[in-house]
């Protein structure tokens, strides 16, 4: 039954997030004063990958990638509660499993695409690796707080232990919030952090040898990915109550995000990492060092 | 039966070798075999626990003993001594080589099992020695400077630990392992960092490391194997009784020597990665990353709570494990390569499969990936140093575990990713010696990952009688005040996810196999001569966001050191000039001193 239950939201997180996709695009062209495609276009775009009759793939690893990253992802969502009372794995909702799991995606992702022997993939890696030493200890700098404030490591207690509105971490830390949704936005990928992608430079990065089925995987991947990872910010600083405060939480931060991609320019790589090591580490120290003197 | 007929046993084989060596290559292979097999015997059959002593001269005495923490680090090193003699069988070289190779172990068993600080000692400066001279009969690079290099900090840790050695005696009245009572903190603590040293020189923790990554650049291939999978563990068995059985209390009881020890070991841990992703030599990458593994070791052992002492000694086991297997498949690649320069390598994961799944599983267990053996000890750290409230430290820790995907990636990417190059078209799978090694390095990299119970349960052992705390592990689950995981759950979900993505990937058409040149380049021809390798320069970027970072450099400190100890000795060399008239100047100069002083009493 609760396997049942857990493909359920699957299912549902799956669909959201491709819904969210098609939405950021209809934003994104309005923002741009261009008509833009319908809100469904990504469940329209997954429905022609999977049935393209056949794709070019470049060695064993280069198929399993996305394969890998679609497993690593879904494993993490069994790992991440949905909202108070959403019953996932979430005994273990623990902030160092699910940090840990939301790595094998990329890296199988990171696998596949470097045995193309296309040098703009490995490019598009590296970048990413290297961001995460910009966003990665950013977002987590900034959870700490929350996590030693309510002396626990697992995402599902931290909820239940906030509470509602008055109460949301995000307020008793506001820097801490602050500085982990600038994180965010790195762990999302948008502009002024799609180095990775970055489709004028490295066309598409760790994408370019993928195509049909492949591709399809990781449009699942990405669409699981946004709930995820929106889905962290918001359980940790802002404690949703139920499921629909979950997804209109995670809708809202991932507005936030589109627009702000939207209206922005593109770092260089080096610039980007070192913006996360000036203004947002400053945030988020001082969000421990409130936690160490103003409770 | 005694104990240590296993260094002799090992002692034998390798003379037994020696002539092998000198004799024929058949009777080379065979005395090797010999020497894996007499030894795991030994180890299997009459390994005891049991004392012995001889050699008695008044309060000194040559004592061993095998106790528990003893028999631990022991299966380590004698697991890594065997593991990596099978890849040495593939490998000539001078018949001493193979001597010193078997007397290193040896020592470094001795060591382990001394029961006394004189006897350990002893026995730490011949292993030293020993490998010294493995140095010496390096294979690449500048051997003679890296050998010397290596002994002048084996030697000064050594100095400073005998001079510890004498003042823990004057206090104390015995070189055992016991405590001292009624001596000031401050006391102690300089004891400790005296008697300490050697070791934090042998896990090559900053600013004691740069040693390391030019030993194990020049090393024969194999013995890098054995260096870091095993002798390093004796580092960290010397830090781990010290801390346990000496300094117990101390650790107990002073605020400030565990937060300064877990520091240092986080900045190791996070320079070691910094610099292993900036390294473009296979074997260099390896030995910093080794180095920054054994960071978090440390941060582990200093913290000195249960859980943190724990998950430190957890780690060096998975330490052995995955540098091991990654240190193997490297030289497997570099037998067949005949270089470490990951610029010359690629796309040999089609020529070298198993090699390339050994590597693969060794890099998700060194970046803490659930479920390897990599993940519950640094799990538990975290947790540990969060119940501890040390949330920079955390931090700092956090930030050092990212640079291991940066490493790993960069590894796995150069080697067996990428481009396949012309020169590398008939390249075969490693020697069988190696393929065997890795996959034994596998089953420890799952069974342990999955099953971590197992290995805390023996560090419970000898933890208990020291912290008095309670069990927090079951053999497949962990459990802290603020976290618990159930690592089997996290293994079955990713394994459901990946048969369901599977399925979806088989059932959705077909895929044919594109050439290597078949690729997107936005119109710019390709062909077998164009260079699409993407491995110079692979964090280059990063030089810009680093700055003046990666500037600091150990060696640097170590010159400046130097320099103010030149003009001190130069300073020196102005008085004790060698001259007699100069002498007897200044006992002139004292005489009217006196005069002047004492006055008309004389």
């Amino acid at each position: 039954m609760k396997i049942l239950i857990l493909a359920g939201y699957w299912i549902l997180v799956t669909i959201l997030g491709l819904l969210y996709m098609g939405i950021a695009r209809k934003v994104t062209a309005r923002i741009h004063n261009r008509y833009g495609p319908p809100f469904y276009q990504a469940f329209l775009d997954v429905l022609k990958l999977f049935s393209k009759r056949e794709t070019a793939s470049h060695g064993v690893m280069h198929s399993l990638g996305p394969v890998i990253a679609f497993a690593g992802i879904s494993a993490t969502l069994l790992f991440m509660p949905l909202g108070k009372g959403a019953p996932v794995l979430h005994f273990q909702g623990d902030l160092f499993v699910v940090l840990y799991l939301l790595v094998v995606g990329p890296l199988g992702m990171a696998l596949g695409a470097g045995e193309s022997n296309n040098p703009n993939a490995t490019i598009g890696i590296a970048r990413a690796l290297s961001l995460m030493l910009g966003y990665e200890i950013i977002l987590f700098m900034a959870t700490l707080p929350v996590f030693v404030h309510y002396g626990t490591a697992s995402i599902y207690d931290v909820i239940v232990k906030q509470g509602a509105f008055p109460n949301w971490a995000g307020l008793k830390y506001p820097l801490s919030m602050l500085g982990g949704l600038i994180a965010l936005h790195g762990l999302l990928g948008e502009k002024p952090f799609d180095q990775p992608i970055a489709p004028h430079e490295i066309a598409s990065g760790p994408m370019v040898e993928y195509g049909g089925k492949y591709l399809g995987l990781l449009q699942l991947w990405h669409a699981i990915g946004i709930i995820v990872e929106t889905g962290l910010f918001i359980n940790v600083f802002f404690g949703p109550q139920n499921i629909v405060w979950f997804f209109a939480g995670t809708f809202i931060v991932f507005m936030l995000a589109v627009i702000v991609n939207a209206l922005m320019p593109r770092f260089r790589i080096e610039q980007a990492v070192r913006f996360y090591w000036g203004v947002p580490l400053i945030l988020v120290v001082l969000g421990i060092l409130q936690y160490y003197f103003w409770r | 039966m005694y104990n240590i007929n296993l260094a002799l046993l090992a002692i034998l084989a390798g003379f037994l070798t020696f002539f092998g060596a000198l004799s024929h290559r058949v009777l080379r292979v065979a005395s090797i075999v010999i020497g894996i097999v007499g030894t795991l015997v030994f180890a299997f059959l009459y390994l005891k626990p049991d004392t012995m002593e001889f050699i008695r001269m008044g309060v000194f005495a040559m004592s061993f003993n095998l106790t528990d923490i003893s028999r631990f680090f022991l299966w380590i090193i004698i697991s890594a001594f065997t593991l990596s003699l099978l890849p040495l069988i593939h490998e000539e070289r001078s018949p001493f080589f193979y001597l010193y190779y078997f007397l290193a172990f040896g020592f470094a068993s001795l060591t382990i099992m001394a029961n006394d600080l004189l006897t350990l000692y002893m026995n730490f400066e011949l292993t030293s020695l020993a490998i010294f001279a493995i140095l010496l009969l390096g294979v690449r690079g500048d051997i003679k400077k890296t050998a010397l290099k290596y002994i002048i900090y084996s030697l000064v840790g050594a100095y400073f630990y005998l001079g510890g050695l004498f003042i823990k005696f004057k206090y104390s009245g015995n070189i055992g392992f016991g405590g001292i009572q009624n001596v000031s903190t401050l006391t102690q603590i300089a004891i400790y960092t005296l008697l300490a040293l050697p070791f934090f020189v042998k896990i090559a923790t900053m600013p004691f490391h740069n040693w390391a990554p030019d030993a194990y650049y020049s090393a024969s291939d194999s013995f890098t194997i054995f260096f870091s999978a095993g002798l390093s563990k004796v580092g960290v068995y010397g830090l781990v009784i010290l801390m346990l059985k000496t300094f117990a209390e101390l650790f107990k009881s002073n605020l400030y020597l565990p937060e300064i020890i877990a520091w240092v070991g986080g900045i190791t841990a996070l320079l070691g990665g910094i610099y292993a992703f900036m390294s473009d030599d296979a074997k260099k990458l390896l030995a910093y990353s080794s180095i920054s593994q054994l960071g978090y070791v440390l941060v582990g052992l200093g913290l000195f709570t249960p859980y943190s002492f724990s998950a430190g000694i957890f780690h060096s086991v998975a330490h052995f494990v995955f540098e091991g297997v990654l240190f193997t498949t490297v030289a497997g690649v570099i037998h067949r390569l005949g270089t470490s320069d990951l610029r010359r390598m690629g796309g040999l994961i089609k020529k070298m499969p198993i090699s390339f799944i050994g590597l693969l599983l060794g890099i998700i267990a060194a970046s803490g990936i659930p479920p390897t053996i990599g993940f519950p000890g640094k799990w538990l750290l975290y947790e540990a140093i969060i119940m501890k409230g040390d949330l920079f430290l955390v931090s700092l820790v956090f930030f050092a575990s990212i640079t291991a995907f940066l490493y790993s990636y960069k590894l796995v990417h150069s080697i067996f990713l990428g481009k396949l190059h012309k020169e590398h078209r008939d390249v075969k799978e490693a020697p069988a010696g190696y393929v065997v090694a890795t996959i034994i390095f596998l089953i420890p990299i799952i069974v342990f990952g999955v099953f971590p119970g197992v290995i805390f349960e023996k560090i419970y052992g000898f933890t208990k009688p020291v912290f008095n705390h309670d069990v927090f592990f079951t053999f497949n689950s962990l459990k802290t005040q603020i976290g618990f995981v159930k690592i089997p759950v996290a293994g079955i979900a990713l394994a459901a996810m990946f048969a369901f993505s599977f399925i979806l990937y088989l059932i959705a058409g077909r895929s044919y196999r594109a050439k290597q040149e078949d690729n997107y380049t936005a119109g710019e021809w390709v062909d077998e001569d164009f260079a699409s390798h993407y491995a110079q320069e692979f964090y280059g970027f990063m030089r810009k966001a680093f700055g003046k970072l990666l500037d600091l450099s150990a060696e640097k400190f170590w010159n400046g050191v130097l320099t103010i100890f030149k003009a001190f000795s130069e300073l020196t060399r102005r008085i004790y000039t060698g001259d007699v008239r100069d002498y007897a100047l200044y006992l002139l100069f004292f005489l009217i001193v006196l005069v002047f002083l004492v006055g008309g009493k004389l």
